[in-house]
């Protein structure tokens, strides 16, 4: 794989796209290579271990089979002639040959250094490609703790980069004001703060369970409520002192469901800024503000006003759904010329509507690899979105997941999407 | 046997600390519903917390954590009879974290007295906002205005600040929808025209403010309407059993009826009803009652359940069709969005899933069909999925059920109306 631009972004992308890609390639037989390379590993140490396993696969009983697998051994090793050293990273092969229509296979090769380092050498010769140690890599690394807590309900949940996931929420049995009032009884007060202890407890014991066994992954804690419960849960001993270590600030939140912890996370993006939700938070937030004004100001979206604006060279932000649909397929008929686009590959071979020919394909075109190509030729800047955040919903389902902040408008030029 | 004169339910708003808790205090107290040695007990041990003044907010605030913090937290109600009016007093909590109890105590009002502090640097501020546009759209009708604090205006008692105070609110109630308020300056720390004219403003020659109460118009009662109790509290007691609270919006209970909580789907029979410790044999719209319910238990329910007789159950929505005004909303509204609805005593998460046309606000012609978002100053028809089940009514069919509050990141953000709706 041979990463067209230096932006960390779109190579994440990038890498993301091709492990999905890999994950649904299959052999006929066993003979698809996974080959994990170490930045550390010396390259003439990875030929001789090839060496080996050429000879022993050379004892392989089925004809194609073996033919197979030393073919990709073979490329393996005129590929390995152009390097010195692993790149920093390391460096995962994939090759082999692949099923494809009837009882064809193709032969196929994705050579991937990956965002961070390989850790321990190995090779694999499968029916399928291993990718789980790079698809690890894809795993959220920004977790946060969340706590939103009043007497009458408390939630717990984690950040995951953008996403929020919900450990549990629960409703104490706190009895509220007396209804109707009249003389305050000490008895009745003192009932209710043996039931609130009790429930802090119980909440204090969700989090620490939940946070725990996680706690040198997460981040930072952060803790919210309405008024002046949470200083107190937080002051008294009811959380572990390892994760009162890790809270860091106490936020006003109204409410504790989660909307609560929703309000807990838009509090937190608020004042620490290097978190990634607070950046995507920014971002989108350049790109409302001008949607919001009556004009529609300098905000443009969709992928006609996008693609019309990045061609004019106008787009000053481009700000990219990672959950759109991302792969354009073409196909065309042979014989009539007519054609045919996909926004998925189709589960059976397309035929032609008029004369029932079977299609060619003859394009395969990633729409933000495209879009991101044409964008950073203009000089815009370019962020992808993830589709888990409020504001990155907002961007895929409202705006189509592409939306634009111009440099300028020339309303003669652009069409206004208002 | 309850009192004979219409009653009425009147809550205090108004942004935090500008004397709301207080007011209630000194109401009930000068009518000598509290005696004068509570409110000396309470001075002396507020005093001692560092929470001097406190004494008459006191009253209402009874929470360890609200006396602590000198801070309403949750509703607390209180009767009170004026010669006219069988009062119940609702004191709502005014810090913005508590706006959702506040709707809560809004839903049961028929009236409310938005409480204003005139001293420098206070007036007209957020919550004023919001609660004033709360108490509107929950179809609170009317309103009274107290310009509070009066004895702490530069110079004190200052009917130049009065005015200024006033002009804000007046502004204010306008652009919302209150036409004719009345405006009173009051000292409700002091007791200056509360209930008496004050001498330390002879300039204003208006009515005090319990004159101003007993000006409220009589509210209908919707008694022909299926029984509705939205619950807002439950309570079990010893000897007694399981107690839900809540006030009746339409219909009539009596003990003896046959009642279904949704959704929560419990039954029961109506023992007995009770409205500030005084026994009733049949409670009407706008009674703020308590009944004791044989074959509940008290988990079984919360708030946000409401009650109604077993032949005509409240209704509980798959999704519904509404009416929406965004009011303020930092970034825009579109399909997928989920805050949170506040409907009666009820707040759940929604989710906004089809936005079908905008309207013109002149005249409710369709702007736009399925326009990709809506923003602040929009009026629109959506369709909206409740994350949980939820009781609300049409509101040609029963209003008092069909109107709502939407809120998310600590704002309220828009109010509607259900106009149409899918039962589950
Ligand atoms: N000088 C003066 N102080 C007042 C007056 N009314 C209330 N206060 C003071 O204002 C402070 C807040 O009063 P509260 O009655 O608790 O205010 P509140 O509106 O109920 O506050 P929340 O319920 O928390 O929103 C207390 O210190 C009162 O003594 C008044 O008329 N004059
Ligand atoms: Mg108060």
């Amino acid at each position: 794989m041979y990463f067209m631009a230096d932006d960390e972004q779109i190579r994440r992308y990038e890498f993301k796209r091709a492990l999905e890609e890999l994950s649904k390639l299959h052999g006929r037989g066993t003979e698809l290579i996974s080959l994990y390379i170490p930045p550390e590993k010396q390259i003439s140490d990875v030929v001789a271990y090839l060496r080996d396993e050429y000879s022993t696969s050379s004892n392989i009983k089925s004809k194609s089979t073996r033919k197979n697998v030393l073919a990709a051994i073979e490329s393996i090793m005129s590929r390995l002639k152009y390097y010195r050293f692993p790149p920093p990273n390391g460096l995962v092969f994939f090759v082999g040959h692949i099923a494809t229509r009837g009882d064809q296979t193709e032969m196929y090769t994705k050579i991937i250094e990956p965002p961070e380092p390989i850790t321990t050498f190995m090779y694999k010769c499968d029916s399928e490609f291993h990718t789980e140690m790079l698809k690890a890599m894809l795993d959220e690394k920004e977790i946060y703790g969340l706590i939103v807590i009043d007497r009458k309900e408390a939630t717990v949940g984690f950040l995951n980069g953008t996403r929020i996931e919900v450990v549990e929420n629960v409703q104490s049995q706190v009895p509220s004001k007396h209804h109707q009032g009249g003389q305050s009884s000490r008895r009745f007060e003192r009932l209710i703060e043996i039931a609130a202890n009790e429930f802090f407890k119980k909440v204090g014991e969700i989090a620490n369970n939940a946070f725990i066994p996680r706690i040198k992954e997460i981040r930072a804690i952060f803790l919210g409520g309405p008024g002046a419960t949470k200083e107190y849960f937080f002051e008294k001993d009811y959380l572990r002192n390892e994760v009162k270590d890790k809270i860091k600030d106490l936020f006003d939140v109204g409410y504790t469901d989660e909307s609560g912890l929703r309000e807990l996370v838009e509090k937190a993006s608020e004042s620490i800024k290097d978190m990634k939700i607070s950046r995507e938070k920014d971002l989108m937030d350049r790109f409302l503000r001008e949607v919001k004004k009556p004009d529609g100001g300098l905000a443009v979206y969709g992928e006609k006003a996008i693609r019309d604006a990045l061609e004019q060279k106008m787009v000053d932000l481009l700000l990219i759904s990672e959950g759109i649909r991302r792969v354009k397929y073409t196909y065309k008929c042979p014989t009539c010329g007519e054609e045919k686009t996909f926004s998925e590959e189709p589960s059976e071979w397309p035929v032609c509507d008029k004369d029932g020919t079977p299609l060619e394909l003859i394009g395969e075109d990633d729409m933000i690899e495209d879009l991101y190509k044409l964008a950073k030729e203009s000089g815009a800047q370019v962020e992808i979105i993830s589709d888990q955040s409020d504001e990155g919903k907002l961007l895929k389902q409202a705006f189509g997941g592409l939306a634009a902040v111009l440099r300028f408008i020339r309303k003669d030029n652009v069409q206004n999407v208002m | 046997m309850a009192s004979q004169k219409p009653h009425l339910n009147l809550i205090t708003i108004g942004h935090v600390d500008h004397g709301k808790s207080t007011l209630v205090g000194r109401l009930l107290f000068e009518h000598g519903e509290i005696p004068a040695h509570i409110i000396e007990e309470y001075r002396k041990e507020a005093e001692q917390k560092g929470k001097a003044t406190f004494e008459f907010a006191w009253v209402m605030d009874r929470f360890k954590e609200e006396r602590e913090r000198g801070v309403t937290i949750d509703l607390a109600h209180r009767k009170f009879e004026t010669d006219k009016y069988y009062f119940t007093l609702i004191d709502a909590p005014g810090h913005r974290d508590f706006v959702k109890n506040m709707i809560t105590g809004t839903s049961q009002a028929d009236a409310a007295i938005l409480v204003i502090s005139a001293r420098e640097g206070e007036g007209v501020m957020e919550q004023t906002r919001e609660h004033a546009f709360l108490a509107r759209t929950l179809g609170v009708p009317q309103i009274v205005v107290a310009i509070n604090k009066m004895d702490a205006t530069e110079p004190p008692f200052s009917e130049k600040r009065f005015n200024e105070v006033k002009a804000d609110a007046e502004k204010l109630l306008k652009t919302i929808g209150y036409k004719d308020a009345t405006f009173v300056p009051i000292s409700g720390y002091k007791g200056d025209n509360v209930t008496k004219p004050s001498p330390n403003m002879p300039w204003y020659k208006g009515p005090s403010l319990l004159q101003a109460l007993d000006a409220f118009k009589v509210p209908e009662k919707p008694i022909n309407k299926p029984l509705r109790v939205p619950v807002e509290d439950v309570y079990s007691i010893t000897g007694i059993g399981t107690v839900p609270v809540g006030r009746v919006e339409t219909g009539v209970l009596k003990p003896g009826d046959k009642v279904i909580f949704l959704p929560a789907d419990k039954q029961g029979d109506v023992k007995s009803i009770e409205m500030h410790h005084e026994p009733l044999q049949q409670a009407e719209p706008g009674d703020n009652i308590g009944f004791n319910v044989r074959g509940i238990a008290k988990n079984d329910i919360k708030r946000g359940d409401v009650c109604g007789h077993l032949d005509s159950p409240p209704t509980v929505v798959r999704a519904f069709t509404a009416q929406i005004v965004v009011l303020n909303h930092p970034s825009v509204i579109a399909p997928g969005y989920k805050p949170v609805f506040h409907v009666h005593t009820a707040q759940v998460a929604c989710k906004i899933d089809e936005i079908v046309r905008t309207l013109n606000p002149k005249d409710g012609t369709t702007l736009k069909d399925k326009p990709d978002f809506i923003k602040t100053g929009d009026i629109a028809i959506v369709k909206v999925i409740p994350d949980k089940p939820l009781v609300i009514e049409k509101v040609s069919e029963i209003p008092q059920l069909g109107r709502f509050a939407v809120r998310d990141m600590g704002q309220t953000v828009a109010a509607g109306q259900c106009i149409d709706l899918e039962k589950r």
